[in-house]
């Protein structure tokens, strides 16, 4: 079957399917980086949006060229087993392969201050992790484009975390942050308030005890907001689970048009070319 | 018969279609990798380009340096360098740092190589399709396309190697035999002008294309056209810089390459570069005292080297490291049912697809004795024990593992496998990166 072959109903049909496929692959693709949990809501909308025409061009491309050709081979119990075994495979693959995907982000407020003994000295924080998954924070929220964060003496820098809080890793997660400093820190005072507790560490060369190269922040994360609406309402969770079955079906779909047209074309050439020599 | 030709000439353009899909897919993966660290060597290999950049002929050795140019192989660093120039001279004001114009060469190189795995494989099996499908698998190899994106003479090899096979898979098809003997002498010199490890697979095609010329004397046709005598000026050409190369450091070094000390001080070859000149050397006495304490090459191969090669291939193993274990088992799972497949259904497999096991068997073999007879020089410590130096056959290994799926015979089981080969591919490659991006790659991210 091709697309004139199809009358008004069906291609309202075929085109009002193509993008709900397209926006359930962008939702089940896109919920699973953690960058998307840290852009504004505008910065947000304009990657779901880009990424999801993307998706949409490559989805009616591979509808056009690879599925719907074969749809009438889709009523076979053979072709049914596989695309229900694929797609529940996948569904449960997607469903427990990320836990980003399901996270609620929980925003942290940060203030830095930095107090040199010496004047016109400065603080580079290298990075700024969380040590049980090892996730770099991106430092834009302070602005800066790219790590270090660098605080001068005599100043504070604003700006936010966001924690991404799974059910499927909440439990194991503790909450803290690692702030990579470096060999030789600038003698002097840092100031780190979390959610407005703050936590001081002295840096002194010539005392003997030795600089920590990495602060752990441990005190206010208590007090970070969590975004409920909608990350943890039931909606919007069954929305991405219906997004995965959607998404799970469509791929299912695909690969069986896709090894259905290798096998299709083996079969025409297998006495073209045998691939024997005379050795 | 009309209908047929209609559908033939339309899935030439459905696989044209996923070819080019696979081939941006692959460009698009291999420029995020350029832009992290960690690739091996990028040192040497920078400096060594930076040199090549600053005249048209061989730079000479620095005595202040580490590394040494003189007698080592040098085309992709000739290369590098003629880029380098050709750019500045295109684009006098132009900022791109020559770093990530190297890295971008080599991402260009890789995408040659998904192309000829692509070519290699449709050639094999006659089916354009399984070609994509090699091509894709390839593309989403993790640590070939880490070290894609990195400064290294393995992506020139890399290519050669694949390319070579596909003229050599050409020759035993018997189309045009001087064009594609020719095409293999080429891409071999070339290989071997890249990285002295090329040389292996040189003696190899060598002897497998002896093996063709004395099974098919008789029936070989010497066509002399123009293309082909042109073809041979070229391999000529390159076969005199094979000499110049090798035969000088035979006669000149008594070695394939120079070691360190017959070009400088001692006191300058102490790096631990240069550690392969200060080892046990491989003794037939002493491991006679030790015989019944050395790690024997069968429980050495099944408790680590297997592991190790798989985790460095759909893993990474370099200065940075990423072994995702679970995508790696997963592979290895594949892997054995692609094994087991090939051997259930060997009575259906084709004569070049012989040819390829063949190939990859004895490169692997190689590599498998020479990692052996090192880790039993320096007492297992496990130098230089990574899947990087397989990358050059592992086109032809994807290709045999689609093949080999494509021989099973129950329907159901042969769809599932190609359909679970995709999934555990694209989910261990770009699906990969992306997903742990946040957590891994980006504390690998470059700054240009």
């Amino acid at each position: 079957m091709k697309i004139y072959d199809l009358n008004t109903y069906q291609r309202i049909l075929f085109f009002g399917t193509i993008f709900l496929i397209a926006a359930s692959l962008t939702i089940t693709s896109l919920f699973r980086l953690p960058l998307i949990y840290e852009q504004t809501v505008q910065e947000r909308t304009t990657i779901f949006i880009i990424f999801g025409l993307i998706i949409l061009a490559l989805i009616l491309i591979a509808s056009l060229f690879f599925i719907l050709p074969i749809i009438s081979l889709f009523i076979n119990k053979n072709a049914i087993l596989f695309i229900v075994i694929l797609s529940l495979i996948l569904s449960i693959a997607f469903v427990l392969s990320s836990a980003h995907y399901w996270a609620a982000p929980e925003i942290h407020k940060l203030d830095i201050c930095f107090t040199g003994d010496a004047e016109s000295t400065s603080l580079n924080i290298q990075k700024l992790v969380n040590p049980n998954t090892n996730r770099l924070f991106p430092p834009d929220s302070f602005g800066f484009s790219r790590y270090p964060i660098t605080v001068e003496s005599g100043q504070c820098i604003h700006g936010r975390v966001i924690f991404l809080i799974s059910p499927l890793t909440q439990a194991l997660i503790g909450y803290q942050i690692t702030a990579t400093i470096g060999e030789s820190p600038p003698d002097g005072r840092l100031l780190v308030s979390v959610n407005e507790t703050p936590s001081v560490i002295y840096f002194d060369q010539a005392a003997n005890n030795q600089n920590p190269e990495i602060v752990v922040l441990r005190d206010g994360f208590s007090q970070g907001i969590m975004l409920r609406n909608p990350y943890k309402q039931y909606w919007f969770i069954g929305m991405k689970l219906i997004a995965i079955i959607i998404s799970s079906i469509f791929i299912a779909l695909l690969l069986f048009s896709l090894t259905e047209e290798i096998f299709s074309f083996s079969n025409q050439n297998t006495n073209k070319s045998s691939g024997d020599f005379n050795a | 018969m009309l209908k047929n030709k209609q559908k033939n000439r339309l899935s030439l353009e459905k696989h044209h279609l996923l070819l080019a899909f696979t081939i941006l897919y692959f460009l698009t993966f291999g420029i995020f990798m350029a832009h992290t660290s960690g690739q091996p060597d990028q040192a040497p290999h920078s400096y060594i380009s930076r040199q090549f950049s600053q005249t048209w002929g061989i730079p000479e050795d620095n005595p202040d340096s580490q590394y040494i140019i003189t007698g080592q192989p040098y085309l992709y660093y000739w290369i590098n360098g003629a880029v380098y120039k050709i750019y500045r001279q295109i684009f006098p004001n132009g900022n791109l740092h020559p770093t990530l114009l190297w890295r971008l060469v080599s991402v260009l190189y890789s995408t040659f190589t998904v192309f000829f795995t692509y070519k290699l494989a449709k050639k094999v099996s006659g089916n354009p399709f399984i070609g994509v499908l090699s091509a894709f698998l390839l593309s989403n190899t993790l640590m070939f396309v880490y070290v894609s994106g990195g400064i290294s003479y393995d992506n020139l090899m890399n290519l050669a190697a694949i390319a070579s096979i596909y003229h050599l898979v050409c020759v035993f098809k018997k189309e045009d035999f001087i064009r594609h003997t020719m095409l293999t002498g080429i891409w071999v010199v070339i290989g071997s002008l890249a990285k002295d490890q090329y040389l292996l697979l040189a003696l190899i095609i060598f002897l497998i294309w002896i093996f063709f010329i004395i099974r098919n004397f008789k029936q070989i046709e010497l066509n002399f056209n123009k293309t082909n005598i042109f073809l041979s000026i070229i391999f000529v050409v390159f076969l005199c810089l094979f000499v110049g190369l090798y035969g000088n450091n035979l006669i000149e070094y008594s070695r394939i390459t120079p070691l360190c000390y017959q070009l400088r001080g001692i006191g300058q070859c102490r790096t631990y570069d240069y550690r392969y000149e200060y080892y046990e050397p491989f003794n037939l006495q002493w491991m006679w005292f030790v015989r019944d304490n050395l790690s024997d090459p069968f429980r050495y191969a099944f408790t680590f080297w297997i592991y190790k090669m798989m985790e460095s291939i759909w893993g990474i193993l370099s200065h940075n490291s990423f072994i995702p274990i679970f995508s790696v088992s997963l592979h290895g799972i594949l892997l054995v049912w692609a094994l087991f497949s090939l051997v259930k259904n060997w009575k259906f497999i084709n004569k070049l697809t012989l040819l390829l096991i063949s190939i990859l068997v004895a490169y692997a073999g190689y590599v498998f004795l020479w990692n052996y007879k090192r880790e039993v020089e320096f007492n297992f410590q496990h130098y230089v024990v990574t899947g990087r130096y397989l990358l050059p056959i592992v086109g032809v290994l994807q290709s045999i593992i689609i093949i080999a799926f494509m021989k099973i015979r129950n329907n159901f089981l042969r769809r599932m496998s190609i359909a679970m080969a995709i999934i555990i591919y694209f989910s261990g490659g770009l699906g990969m990166f992306l997903s742990r991006y946040s957590e891994v790659f980006t504390h690998w991210r470059l700054y240009y």
